[in-house]
């Protein structure tokens, strides 16, 4: 898929299927054969509707959810099954920020404490007061935020602590999961905006789940279209958009909405990028 | 004659103003879209015209519907209105729905309260009700409950509910939001194809550009309780004048599918919309606005401006090359 693929992925699925069980004793089928490489520096889009499996893909990537068959490969070691001690590597190098940062971040715990404890757990803090402070403002946020709770701020705030708290363990790859699906669109772009120079400044790879075709197209250079628990489609981004193979991939193009009448070229977005 | 003219309607929760006399018409098979990002007031509008605000909500103003002023009338004939002359689609059909009442008998209920049609009569319609929202073999689905459908079924059966009667007027709330895209593009086709066989007004509120794009002949754009500017949706999306449409258009236009390449930084509008009670007085955008000044601790009136009318001192150039330094990113 890449044209100059690194001997090692990152992270890597193999055939990882995923079946859940039913009360009447029916079975869902929510991953089948699902396999993928994340290199370093890739930023990877999956994408797909409510359903898709992209959830359940990204919970089993992360050793939050075990396969029912396949396994996860983290730098050509296997962590599927692997006890939460065994992972602690893994947990360091590897964070997630999810969609809703109202039920990911703890309600009771203040913004200090919040972006701390990953640090604590994982033996890394050195100067606590000063790391925080430097994360808070990495993400934009002020020095004084961290002693406030994650209700006093506004949805892109909190959505900025939970990145803040997520690049604490200084991670090599984030997985983030609808980041930005419940936000406005103003603050939308600013996140974007966020996500898009941490990356750069800080070599992240990003898997980056989403719904949302256009911030998948504004983010990612690969992709993998998901469909029903499988994988339909994968490739480079630009190959995909212009020129897609499967007709589920070109129904999900077709049918986002699109700002009629079109910008004139002189509004075009080649120009509103600086 | 507009069907609905709304004229200077104010919401407030006790002493706190929340939307500062609104005024705009519908008429018949005109479809408008209300924008705005969430805490804009858009959807106090909504619930405020159908006379449904919640507890501890008041409205004051006009809202004329067919010439009848709905503000000044009896609860009884509001009732008689709702779901009939007017109808209104919400954004979550889960909460929207009675979770306990088959769909097929809630669909009837309101042919049966409108109608006053029989319980044989009622099913048989409400049966038709949901071939026409696409939804296949209606005597199958018509006994299930809501939680056994799927989110684009149950919005259908709120789309049959709220279009049983032909009412003059549908307001929508961000009725394709919660839903997945294919989906949604189908949800907005049949939209579409029922307002206009219906002939009735649509008022579309959504946060999303592009599905106010493809739905509406015009565009009205809230911020913090105001109408901050209006006009035909092709004027408004090519040449927008307020700062706050202008910059939603911007970062709107940067996010698509078509985009050629993924990009450095989004045109953005900086800070966030101000919590309930916390907007600045005077023009409410003026705290986010790269083009504001003193000047702007007053109100602006909403005034024409070119194809549109406008509520600022310092409106957008009519042609502002890039959008990047229209929004100031």
């Amino acid at each position: 898929m890449t044209n100059a693929s690194p001997p090692t992925p990152i992270l890597e699925a193999r055939n990882l299927h995923k079946r859940y069980q039913s009360r009447s004793g029916g079975e869902t089928i929510a991953l089948r054969d699902v396999n993928l490489s994340i290199y370093e520096g890739d930023t990877l889009g999956i994408v797909g509707e409510s359903g898709s499996g992209k959830s359940t893909l990204a919970r089993i990537l992360l050793a939050l959810d075990a396969p029912s068959g396949g396994e996860v490969l983290y730098r050509d070691q296997v962590i599927s099954g692997l006890k939460e001690r065994n992972l602690r590597d893994f947990r360091q190098h590897v964070q997630m920020v999810f969609q809703d940062p109202m039920s990911s971040l703890d309600p009771r715990m203040r913004v200090h404490d919040l972006i701390a404890e990953p640090l604590r757990s994982l033996k890394l803090v050195t100067d606590e007061h000063s790391q925080v402070a430097e994360l808070l403002e990495s993400v934009g946020l002020p020095t004084s935020a961290a002693r406030r709770y994650p209700h006093q701020f506004s949805g892109g705030q909190r959505q900025r602590i939970a990145i803040a708290r997520a690049l604490g363990t200084h991670p090599e790859t984030l997985m983030a999961d609808e980041p930005v699906s419940a936000l406005d669109v103003s603050v939308r772009a600013q996140i974007l905006n966020l996500l898009t120079g941490l990356v750069r400044d800080f070599n992240l790879t990003l898997l980056f789940i989403s719904h949302d075709m256009a911030v998948v197209r504004h983010l990612c250079n690969r992709i993998i279209v998901m469909r029903q628990g499988e994988v339909v489609e994968s490739g480079l981004a630009r190959d995909i958009y212009e020129h897609p193979q499967h007709p589920y991939t070109r129904e999900l193009l077709a049918a986002a909405p699109r700002i009629r009448p079109k910008p004139k070229p002189s509004a075009s977005t080649g120009r509103i990028v600086h | 004659m507009p069907v609905l003219s709304v004229r200077d309607l104010s919401v407030r929760a006790g002493d706190l103003p929340l939307v500062h006399g609104v005024s705009f018409d519908l008429s018949a098979g005109e479809r408008v879209g209300l924008i705005g990002e969430s805490g804009s007031g858009k959807s106090l509008t909504a619930l405020a015209v159908m006379g449904l605000l919640g507890k501890g909500l008041t409205a004051q103003g006009q809202v004329l519907f067919e010439g009848q002023d709905l503000m000044s009338t009896t609860e009884k004939r509001r009732c008689q209105l709702r779901g009939n002359g007017l109808s209104m689609v919400f954004q979550e059909p889960m909460t929207a729905l009675n979770p306990t009442m088959r769909v097929g008998r809630q669909i009837g209920e309101v042919l049966r309260v409108h109608r006053n049609l029989g319980k044989r009569a009622a099913r048989e319609q409400a049966r038709g009700l949901m071939e026409r929202v696409d939804i296949p073999d209606p005597v199958h689905y018509e006994r299930h409950y809501p939680h056994q459908l799927s989110g684009g079924q149950r919005q259908r059966i709120m789309l049959a509910m709220a279009t049983a009667c032909e009412p003059s007027v549908i307001l929508a709330d961000e009725p394709t939001t919660a839903l997945d895209v294919t989906v949604q593009s189908r949800m907005l086709e049949l939209m579409r194809k029922l307002v206009a066989e219906q002939n009735s007004a649509l008022l579309l509120i959504t946060h999303d550009l592009a599905v106010v794009s493809e739905m509406s002949d015009r565009i009205l754009t809230m911020y913090g309780g105001h109408i901050v500017e209006s006009g035909s949706t092709k004027s408004l999306l090519d040449h927008p004048r307020h700062p706050y449409t202008s910059a939603l258009v911007a970062t709107s236009n940067a996010v698509t599918v078509d985009s050629k390449a993924p990009a450095g930084a989004l045109p953005m509008i900086e800070g966030s919309v101000p919590a309930t009670g916390q907007f600045p007085t005077g023009c409410p955008f003026r705290d986010r606005c790269p083009r504001a000044d003193e000047k702007c601790a007053v109100m602006p009136p909403l005034e024409p401006l070119g194809d549109q009318v406008v509520a600022c001192w310092h409106p957008v150039p009519e042609n502002a090359g890039d959008p990047a330094s229209r929004v100031g990113a």
